[in-house]
């Protein structure tokens, strides 16, 4: 498989060639174009049984009442090219697993190669306010694996207590422990405007995006008519 | 404070350190991240919450103000709307649009009481913030942020005035009979006058509100 | 009239310089300033080039968009008009001379006098809910400004290739196109209709890589509902 990623860091497209017979997982929703001999599926389980996970007691709805179904593209015999894009507007960003896991806030999933494994994992505290809870994929193994986030994605090295607010949270390495609370113990979190947030220790990368759809909602919501 | 801005123009986000003790007043919502030590205490800003309306809908305009307790801190501010940032260090009188606001220093005045601060039409116009004194401002753009020297007269769809400096007068009015050929029925523009910079923003929350009207879910009828 | 782009292509912005007495054709909405020397107006005249127009701009309640477009004209000395669509995106401007191409509409932004927009093709008929599916013709000689959600992909087209309908920008009208339904997935697209087209022929094919309406259908759904 090849790839590339153009127009990046806002409006970035993935594109990709696979080879022969080759699949790619995709979250529903992401294809642009396509070659017109490539073959869809959504097949709802795969490898490591990880969709049966994937649509199991939380059930299908994650944040918002966004669905986590994902198609299966594969090739046909004359190999075969795909472009990607997400709903929202921002970057994607390529991680080449080799063995280790990752952990990724579930919107922020975009594709895979079979051999990554996805399974789901819940961040507590869910939806307290409205819906937001936190919903983690645990991505392992070896293979492509593809984020996109909303707005620009920042990488960060944590060493020590960091507070960032859930919306925001992209990925993070495995190393670093998280406790998903309010903001503070002051007043009301509603009053302040602030959401759930996330306080990370220990040492290990974290990758934030700068814009969150629970903002881009509230900053919208005083402008719409009845 | 010192101020960085990534990510822009398309995404900015401003990565503010702030030195021990030192605070920032910051509009609700925009946190992003910060260091662990960083105290959040929320009130209105110089007393007038009940004052503090929006262009429309009447939403409050509360602050929160952080402060580094016991050592440097980093806070990281973005606003809901994606586009770009921009950081000033004034010294004297500044025009906000209040949507445009985000952030500034203790130091900073924020009026939202002084003479031109609201020009309506029926319903429908523009609030203007006038921020004073010494210190930083941040203000945020729904879109790229497009600077204008006016030197004589210039004129502006109101939905994309982000800021301009006090040697600029203006003045609101409604494009005629054309009223109801622009989009969401607004057809209001800004007259601006004299010698100064304007920022403008090349989107308009306006537009995108009544675009993604449509795509709301429908209330039920027996609600 | 003398086009600048400026803040691609996130948050493009159209610089149009007119020449004295010369005009811009732009859909209402789109001006966000101007020097205070230009009459706006909207006539059927104004609006194509050719007459008649008016009659055939019907109000699209599709998106809630009504597409009626208006005349800019400097008066009395050079002008300029900015223009800018609602959403985030780029604009690029296609020069016309000779073959007509096909805009989505919500692309459309601006274009010279001399530009015919025909909003009656109907190629498309029949494929709507939910994605703003109207097409317009551009034809004759000029400028046609459009713009994307998202970044600008311009594909030269010589054999068949599929699109999610949704990203089509714009097309020489040279391509030959089929809508279809992708209806044996379970899981439909987010433009809700999992609607494809499958392009041929040779020609030039723009895609923005920004789905609007999975876009309006992500953000939509998590705002309070609206009466009906």
């Amino acid at each position: 498989m090849q790839f590339g990623i153009k127009y990046r860091p806002s409006y970035s497209l993935l594109g990709v060639k696979l080879d022969p017979k080759e699949q790619i997982l995709v979250e529903a929703g992401s294809m642009v174009s396509m070659a017109a001999d490539m073959q869809i599926d959504t097949k709802l389980s795969a490898t490591g049984g990880m969709f049966k996970a994937l649509l199991g007691a939380i059930g299908k709805k994650f944040l918002g009442g966004e669905t986590m179904f994902v198609n299966i593209f594969t090739a046909s015999q004359a190999g075969g090219q795909i472009m990607i894009a997400p709903s929202l507007n921002g970057d994607i960003i390529h991680f080449p697993m080799q063995g280790g896991a990752i952990i990724i806030q579930a919107s922020s999933f975009l594709a895979s190669v079979p051999s990554i494994d996805l399974k789901l994992k819940f961040g507590g505290l869910k939806s307290l306010l409205g819906g937001e809870g936190l919903f983690l994929l645990r991505a392992s193994g070896a293979g492509d694996l593809f984020i996109n986030a909303y707005g620009g994605i920042r990488e960060l090295d944590l060493n020590g207590p960091f507070i960032v607010d859930t919306g925001h949270i992209v990925a993070f390495e495995e190393s670093l422990t998280f406790n998903v609370k309010k903001v503070g113990g002051w007043k009301s979190t509603l009053l302040s405007g602030e959401g759930l947030v996330c306080e990370f220790n220990g040492k290990g990368k974290l990758w934030i995006q700068t814009r969150n759809v629970g903002a881009m909602v509230s900053w919208l919501r005083p402008m719409l008519p009845a | 404070m010192q101020v960085n801005i990534v990510c822009a123009p398309d995404y900015a986000m401003a990565e503010v350190d702030l030195a021990q003790n030192e605070q920032i007043q910051v509009e609700a919502g925009s946190m992003v991240a910060m260091t662990a030590n960083m105290q959040i205490q929320t009130k209105a800003k110089g007393g007038v919450l009940s004052g503090l309306k929006r262009m429309v809908g009447g939403e409050s305009f509360f602050m929160n103000t952080y402060t580094a307790a016991g050592a440097p801190g980093r806070i990281m501010i973005a606003p809901g709307a994606p586009g770009d940032m921009r950081h000033i260090q004034l010294n004297g009188e500044f025009f906000i649009q209040s949507g445009s606001y985000i952030a500034s220093s203790p130091s900073i005045n924020i009026d939202t009481k002084w003479g031109g601060a609201k020009t309506f039409f029926g319903g429908e116009g523009l609030f203007i913030l006038k921020a004073s004194g010494q210190g930083d401002v941040l203000f945020g753009t729904f879109g790229a942020v497009h600077e204008v020297e006016v030197n004589g007269s210039y004129t502006v769809d109101t939905g994309h005035i982000v800021a301009f400096e006090p040697t600029l007068t203006f003045n609101i009015r409604r494009i005629g009979g054309l009223k109801s050929l622009f989009l969401s029925g607004e057809g209001l523009v800004c007259d601006f006058q004299g010698k100064g910079k304007l920022y403008l923003q090349t989107r308009k929350p306006a537009s995108f509100v009544h675009w993604i009207h449509w795509f709301r879910p429908v209330r039920k009828s027996n609600n | 009239m003398q086009v600048k782009i400026a803040y691609q292509p996130s948050y493009a912005l159209a610089l149009v310089g007119l020449a004295a007495n010369e005009s811009v054709i732009a859909e209402s909405g789109a001006m966000v300033s101007m020097t205070s020397n230009i009459a706006i107006q909207t006539s059927g005249r104004a609006a194509t080039g050719g007459g008649g127009i008016l009659k055939a701009l019907k109000r699209s309640m599709l998106g809630g968009e009504s597409f009626f477009m208006n005349s800019f004209t400097a008066q009395g000395g050079p002008g300029e008009v900015t223009f800018a669509p609602t959403l985030p995106g780029d604009i690029i401007s296609l020069p016309l001379a000779g073959p007509s191409i096909i805009i989505q509409r919500s692309s459309y932004l601006a274009s010279s006098p001399t530009v015919a927009i025909d909003t009656s093709w109907q190629g498309f008929k029949g494929f709507f809910g939910g994605e703003s599916m109207f097409m317009l013709k551009a034809s004759g000689q000029g400028e046609v400004l459009v713009n994307s959600f998202g970044a600008i992909h311009e594909i030269p087209l010589a054999g068949p290739y599929i699109v999610d309908t949704g990203h089509i920008v714009a097309f020489d009208e040279t391509l030959t196109f089929q809508v279809k339904k992708v209806g044996s997935w379970k899981a439909t697209f987010f433009s809700g209709e999992g609607l494809v087209t499958v392009f041929n022929g040779r020609g030039r094919l723009w895609i923005q890589s920004r789905n609007p309406s999975a876009f309006g259908h992500t953000i939509g759904g998590k705002l309070p509902p609206r009466r009906g």
